[in-house]
């Protein structure tokens, strides 16, 4: 047994975003920031609350800078909540009692602010309803500003700009605390929370920063400094490594490094089997910063832009011209490649904000996705007048989620066309021959396929939806986690159905689930003749080296061997036996 | 001194942004404003206050205004009403 310092810990999380960090830890929040009691003596009355006078200035710069880089790097309504910062930093009745504090009760600067940043955040935890719930973080992040500043701690002064590589700890983060850092110097990240698909760990994957999430604070005992290592791939960190540890992670992150380097040459490549078949190997995207990875990871264009994400960062609509800026964006962008616009697939309540969650309204069954767009033609005409518009700047593909009867695709096709007539008013223009597609996800859309072939020209599958509803499985329900099985043969033939659909039709289809991204999938989807596998952004390389690997031919033996079996273990069994010792060998699969 | 009751019309009621947006409207204004609801008096020059009234989709207000300005500190207020505090 080697020798290990007591201190060493290992730490278990959520792998939100690949690859391996080592370095010295930067914490963003030693702890909940306690400032005690502290008095002056009356004759420092003037020189107190000159202090706190240059701290308030200095904040509110610190303020105007971070609103700058969020307004230049994320857009400019993100940027807008800090205008609320300003005013809250500048509120009277806020300042007025600290300065009385200071002076009548010879509180410390950072006490009396300290204490009247706590009441206010008492009074908006008893608000109604919870109304004020997510604004108490704006009403912390201003105070701990202001006490950063006063007390002179390392985070006001590192925050901005890290002077050497370090990993950052944070409780949490938010994607704008996030880009204060230099990249640079970010060598990897620890969160307390945050899943797979929050918004920060998109963000930390686009940047390509190593993150692991869902670690429990209190287990993270490091001081500011110390050494640990992120390992983003296995979710793993491990604090006050050994010096094996360091050798043992520093070798595999040379081999993260050669293997992302021999992927990146595959970039220019097509995607072509051995025997000449092209699939479009395209990216799932959520946020319009991915452009970066889109071309970094040599994807064909984007089979499926999450529209959502970006009604999920506030409280309110975002604007048509807000909309229009983010589609335009990705559309000029990536022009001549396309660009395929889901439009929001989300709760009702992202839709409209007087919607209150109640039971089950808001499961996958409830008033979601098209569902709630189609109940409010005014505002989902919003998304697709910013959609149209774009498609007059690169090739653009208008999708629609959740179809489940004809009816439905009809009634979004009809309001797009309302959208198109108001653009004409407006003197505005569109691309005329946009493609319109749906996404077959609903079991009912696969039976109606050949009648909704004849009114859209692209299919797209969502293989997780596809999953659930077919088996009658809530993916979130852990209980039953064994009986989602994609592998299913109900699923497959499912899939070979549309596929015989679209294929009469001559209407391409493209699979957009995380089955796209399975190699073993990717080989039956390939064998049965899909033309666009679409999936984060990533897992791309890996796909190119697989589809350039094998040959068309084998696949589409493959999947006819495989529609023919009949439970989801006899599929997986199949093509382990089949294409395991092959994929290994490649290099495309891991050992065991 | 003048006032009027207004109905909150935004359906995300007076949140942050709004919040920011009665107090940069009333900021110019020299007049003393107050904005009611349920008995809670604010401040309106204050965005603490007016958070702190967590005036919901549907909420009525009662705007008062006393000062030189006050008959178009009124009218400011009340067109930032009908305008959805500019959020749309």
């Amino acid at each position: 047994m080697p020798l290990t310092s007591p201190s060493r810990m290992v730490l278990r999380g959520i792998p939100v975003s690949p690859g391996i960090a080592i370095g010295p830890a930067y914490i963003v929040h030693p702890e909940h920031r306690e400032v005690l009691k502290q008095l002056i003596a009356p004759e420092k009355v003037e020189s107190e609350s000159i202090r706190l006078r240059r701290a308030l200035d200095r904040a509110q710069k610190e303020i105007e800078g971070i609103k700058n880089r969020v307004s230049s790097d994320i857009g400019e309504h993100e940027s807008r909540i800090f205008d609320s910062h300003i005013l809250i930093l500048r509120d009277r009745e806020i300042l007025d009692t600290v300065f009385r504090d200071v002076r009548e009760n010879l509180y410390s600067a950072e006490y009396a602010f300290y204490r009247q940043i706590n009441l206010l955040a008492e009074r908006f935890d008893a608000a109604a309803g919870g109304f004020l719930k997510d604004h108490m973080i704006d009403l912390r992040d201003v105070g701990t500003r202001v006490i950063d500043i006063l007390t002179l701690s390392e985070s006001t002064q590192i925050a901005v700009e890290l002077e050497e590589p370090r990993v950052i700890l944070a409780r949490s983060l938010t994607p704008s605390e996030l880009s204060q850092f230099n990249r640079r110097n970010t060598l990897g990240l620890c969160m307390e929370t945050g899943s797979k698909t929050s918004h920060m760990a998109i963000l930390a994957r686009s940047l390509e920063i190593p993150a692991v999430s869902g670690l429990s604070w209190r287990e993270i005992q490091i001081d500011p400094g110390q050494t640990l290592i992120v390992d983003g791939n296995d979710g793993v960190v491990v604090l006050n490594p050994t010096l094996r540890d360091i050798k043992e992670y520093g070798m595999k992150r040379a081999a993260h490094f050669a293997e992302e380097d021999s992927l990146a040459n595959l970039r220019d490549l097509d995607a072509v089997t051995r025997d000449g078949k092209y699939v479009a190997l395209e990216a799932n995207i959520e946020l319009p910063v991915e452009v970066e990875s889109v071309s970094r990871y040599g994807a064909a264009g984007v089979g499926l832009y999450r529209s959502e994400f970006l009604f999920f960062t506030r409280d309110d609509m975002p604007t048509e011209e807000e909309q229009y800026e983010a589609y335009h964006y990705l559309a000029s962008s990536l022009n001549p490649h396309p660009v395929t616009i889901r439009t929001l697939d989300a709760g009702g309540d992202k839709l409209v904000s007087s919607f209150k969650i109640a039971g089950d309204d808001n499961s996958y069954m409830g008033w979601r996705s098209i569902r709630v767009c189609l109940s409010n033609p005014d505002i989902f005409k919003i998304q697709l007048r910013a959609i149209l518009r774009a498609s007059a700047a690169g090739n653009v593909r208008l999708m629609f989620p959740m179809i489940s009867n004809l009816q439905e695709l009809r009634e979004a096709k009809k309001i797009t066309e309302e959208a198109r007539e108001e653009l004409r008013e407006r003197g505005e223009s569109f691309d005329p021959n946009l493609q319109i597609g749906c996404m077959i996800e609903v079991p009912s859309a696969v039976l109606l396929a050949d009648e909704l072939a004849r009114e859209v020209d692209f299919f797209s599958l969502g293989t997780n939806d596809l999953t659930q509803f077919t088996l009658a499985v809530d993916r979130a329900n852990e209980r039953i986690a064994d009986l989602y099985q994609p592998h299913s043969p109900a699923v497959l033939r499912q899939i070979q159905t549309v596929m015989n659909v679209a294929r009469n039709h001559g209407i391409p289809v493209c699979v957009c689930g995380e089955m796209a991204s399975d190699p073993y999938m990717a080989i039956v989807f390939i064998g049965m003749g899909m033309d666009e596998l679409s999936m984060s952004p990533s897992k791309l390389p890996e796909m190119k080296q697989l589809t350039r690997f094998i040959s068309y031919e084998d696949a589409r033996e493959c999947a006819r061997e495989v529609l023919k079996l009949t439970s989801a273990g006899e599929i997986d069994r199949w093509l382990k036996n089949r294409f395991q010792e092959q994929l290994v060998k490649a290099g495309i699969l891991k050992k065991g | 001194m003048v006032s009027k009751e207004l109905k909150v019309t935004n359906e995300a009621g007076i949140h942050a942004r709004p919040a920011a947006a009665v107090v940069e409207t009333c900021g110019q204004f020299q007049s003393h404003i107050t904005f009611t609801k349920d008995d809670v008096q604010a401040n309106a020059k204050s965005i603490m206050n007016i958070m702190l009234l967590a005036a919901e989709f549907g909420a009525m207000i009662l705007v008062e205004a006393e000062g030189p300005d006050e008959v178009a500190a009124l009218e400011a207020v009340e067109q930032l009403f009908e305008d959805r505090f500019r959020q749309e």
